[in-house]
């Protein structure tokens, strides 16, 4: 387990469990989440709030607030060595140098009363031990690189003297700065206007290409989803309940909740007059999480074994996996069917 | 459908005056906000309103109820030029425009239960009391499809789509003609989007209501909105409906912005090419006497950037074959002359 593996993963999160003591009782922020993450590849994590994609990554970066927040139970295997067990000072030289994170919202990610040249050298003199010099080189590189003129003039600029999708490009830069084997980005474009998103993630693109980067993209957004994942993670109430490959997402996609999703989507590339197949309900209140599926209270087809057994994650074919009883049902059905007639194989 | 606009705004200008740069050096200036902008909403008509943040899509919905004050211009309400107007002579009018905020959890006063909130503007406004006032009460609940046991429950226990359902009930509490929906569903989740969206649409068509709807989501404008104006830094640059818009846009800021949104389908996805903008949007502290696109633009020329285009229609500006509502756009080069 320890020998490294060039096809191995990179990543290998197994039943990870994060619970959260609140006024309201225990919450069960995610309930068992497994994934991999492979060497170059970009991994799409869609929910909505609530759903547990946020807590995920927290628990792997070792930044889950202690209390209120518990890792209950699980592993993270990166490079063979388990995140979750691991003591603080040997994940703080792992945090910032192999693994980077980008935040949602960069004005509160970075220190208003420190320049951006210090808040750059800050990382690479910390991990790589830049001499003062070979950082402040470093750091201007950075600022070029993500596409900001003038880098060694604005390096002694404040985080206000940014605007809002500069400070997106300097939280990257940093984030990037050790040249980290996986970047965690959590909903790294939601703060900013369309056309600034399109920048940002069409650089975040290039860079991956160039380095080969790793990358976890926590996003709501499937646009965002089908331009730069290669695969997806959908997740609710704390589970996974569906994991694709980007393209059965959005063309084969089998649990309900996805489809609720994408059918809830008003389109810029289509015409259409007509009502939005909304899903029905609220979201979950986490306090009190339903009985069975999790899902289950706005799902349109739901049947009675959904009230009582919760649907395990299965794979339905190559690294395509879905929780929903109806696979069950539907495979069975495809089996008696296939006895009579080939024919009759989707549902 | 009278001929008569529900809503009719001309030459709209906000200039806010500005001071900054410290004791010994001042320096003043004035951030254009909105910077003349007209158009018209008929009876039972959505007008979106799209742009980017710092577009003045916000300022310009709320100098129409008078929450900022125009610095210019004339805002005509149901028939009634109603900037100017005292407070008093105002009052009567206030009941024809509503307001739907984008935050429903900060523009819910969270001390007052629903049935109080709901309730408030048809006691302001002499509507109704006691019991009547109940009963008035639970007829909005079940409008907007909140069930009436929900009457006396405070904003906290609500998620965000239902307080959104809960400020909605309130802006339709005094029946008015428009509602001003200023990003009624972008704080909320895709799900619960969707449930907002069919609420306002059937509330529409039941009531027979008028929309300024303003939304930086394309696609939601695209789904929602008879006709879209298209904001940059305080100036419309780009009007048409729906339809005709995101089959032809004309302006190039239009064709920028929607090149960017991303579309969910890895296919379609795939294909497409992006028109990147040079830079980011600039301050609206500067004055721009030509086109405020022109630094920017891949289309400039040197006209752009000493003469305004106006919005009009032109010879590069695809014909709608409604003629009620051609199609705008304000440039020099896509215009032709």
């Amino acid at each position: 387990m320890t020998e490294p593996n060039p096809s191995a993963p990179l990543l290998s999160v197994r039943d990870l469990h994060v619970s959260f003591q609140t006024d309201d009782g225990l919450i069960e922020a995610v309930r068992g989440v497994s994934f991999d993450l492979a060497r170059g590849e970009t991994l799409g994590i869609v929910g909505e709030s609530g759903s547990g994609k946020s807590v995920t990554n927290l628990a792997l970066m070792g930044v889950i607030p202690t209390p209120p927040g518990r890792i209950d139970q699980g592993k993270a295997n990166f490079d063979g060595h388990d995140l979750l067990a691991m003591s603080q000072s040997r994940l703080m030289a792992i945090r910032g140098r192999r693994i980077g994170m980008i935040f949602q919202d960069p004005m509160t990610a970075l220190n208003p009363l420190m320049t951006i040249g210090q808040q750059l050298t800050e990382v690479t003199r910390r991990h790589l031990g830049l001499s003062p010099t070979a950082a402040d080189r470093r750091a201007a590189e950075m600022l070029e690189m993500v596409g900001i003129s003038s880098p060694g003039e604005r390096l002694g600029d404040y985080p206000h003297e940014f605007s809002g999708g500069m400070r997106q490009r300097v939280m990257i830069a940093m984030a990037l700065s050790c040249e980290p084997d996986i970047l965690i980005a959590d909903e790294p474009t939601t703060a900013l206007d369309v056309t600034i998103q399109a920048q940002i993630l069409e650089l975040l693109a290039e860079l991956q290409q160039r380095r080969g980067t790793s990358i976890i993209l926590v996003t709501h957004d499937l646009g965002v989803v089908a331009g730069v994942c290669d695969r997806v993670l959908v997740m609710y109430a704390g589970r996974v309940v569906e994991q694709a490959t980007v393209g059965d997402l959005f063309a084969a996609h089998r649990h309900p909740y996805t489809l609720g999703l994408l059918q809830s989507l008003p389109r810029l590339d289509r015409d259409q007059s007509t009502r939005l197949d909304a899903i029905a309900g609220q979201p979950p209140d986490m306090a009190r999480i339903p009985s069975g599926c999790s899902f289950r209270p706005r799902c349109p087809v739901a049947m009675e074994r959904c009230e009582t057994d919760s649907p395990p994650l299965r794979e339905l074919g190559p690294g395509h996996a879905s929780a929903c009883w109806h696979d069950d049902a539907a495979a069975a059905k495809r089996a008696a069917a296939n006895a009579d007639s080939p024919s009759e194989a989707d549902r | 459908m009278t001929d008569q606009p529900i809503l009719r705004v001309e030459n709209l200008k906000v200039h806010f005056p500005f001071s900054r740069g410290g004791f010994w050096r001042p320096e003043t200036g004035v951030v254009r906000a909105v910077d003349d902008v007209s158009f018209e909403i008929a009876a039972g008509e959505t007008l979106g309103l799209v742009g980017e943040s710092g577009c003045g899509k916000s300022t310009t919905a709320r100098a129409i109820v008078g929450l900022v004050k125009p610095t210019a211009g004339t805002v005509t309400l149901d028939g009634t030029v109603i900037n100017g107007l005292s407070e008093a002579a105002l009052r009567p009018h206030r009941r024809v425009v509503q307001m739907v905020f984008q935050d429903p959890f900060a523009s819910l006063n969270p001390r007052m239960t629903v049935g109080s909130i709901i309730g408030e503007p048809l006691r302001i406004h002499g509507l109704a009391r006691g019991r009547d006032l109940k009963l008035e009460v639970l007829r909005l609940l079940d409008l907007v499809g909140l069930n009436p046991r929900f009457l006396n429950r405070y904003p906290h226990e609500f998620s965000g789509g239902q307080r959104q359902r809960i400020g909605i009930a309130r802006a339709l509490a005094v029946e008015p003609k428009l509602i001003l929906c200023d990003e009624p569903v972008s704080a909320l989740d895709v799900s619960i989007q969707a449930q907002i969206i069919n609420l306002l649409m059937d509330l529409q068509q039941r009531l027979g209501l008028s929309y300024l709807f303003i939304a930086h989501d394309l696609a939601v404008i695209r789904h929602i909105a008879t006709r879209v104006g298209v904001m940059y830094l305080g100036r419309i640059v780009e009007l048409a409906r729906a339809a005709e818009l995101y089959a032809n846009p004309t302006h190039p800021y239009t064709e920028a912005l929607m090149s960017a949104v991303p579309i969910p389908d890895p296919v379609e996805s795939a294909k497409r090419s992006r028109i990147v903008l040079q830079g980011e949007v600039p301050s609206p502290d500067r004055e721009y006497p030509g086109c405020a696109l022109a630094d920017r633009c891949w289309l400039v020329q040197d006209r752009c950037r000493t003469d305004r285009p106006v919005l009009r229609t032109g010879t590069g500006v695809t014909a709608d074959p409604n003629p009620s509502s051609p199609h705008q756009a304000a440039c020099w080069v896509r215009q032709g002359e």
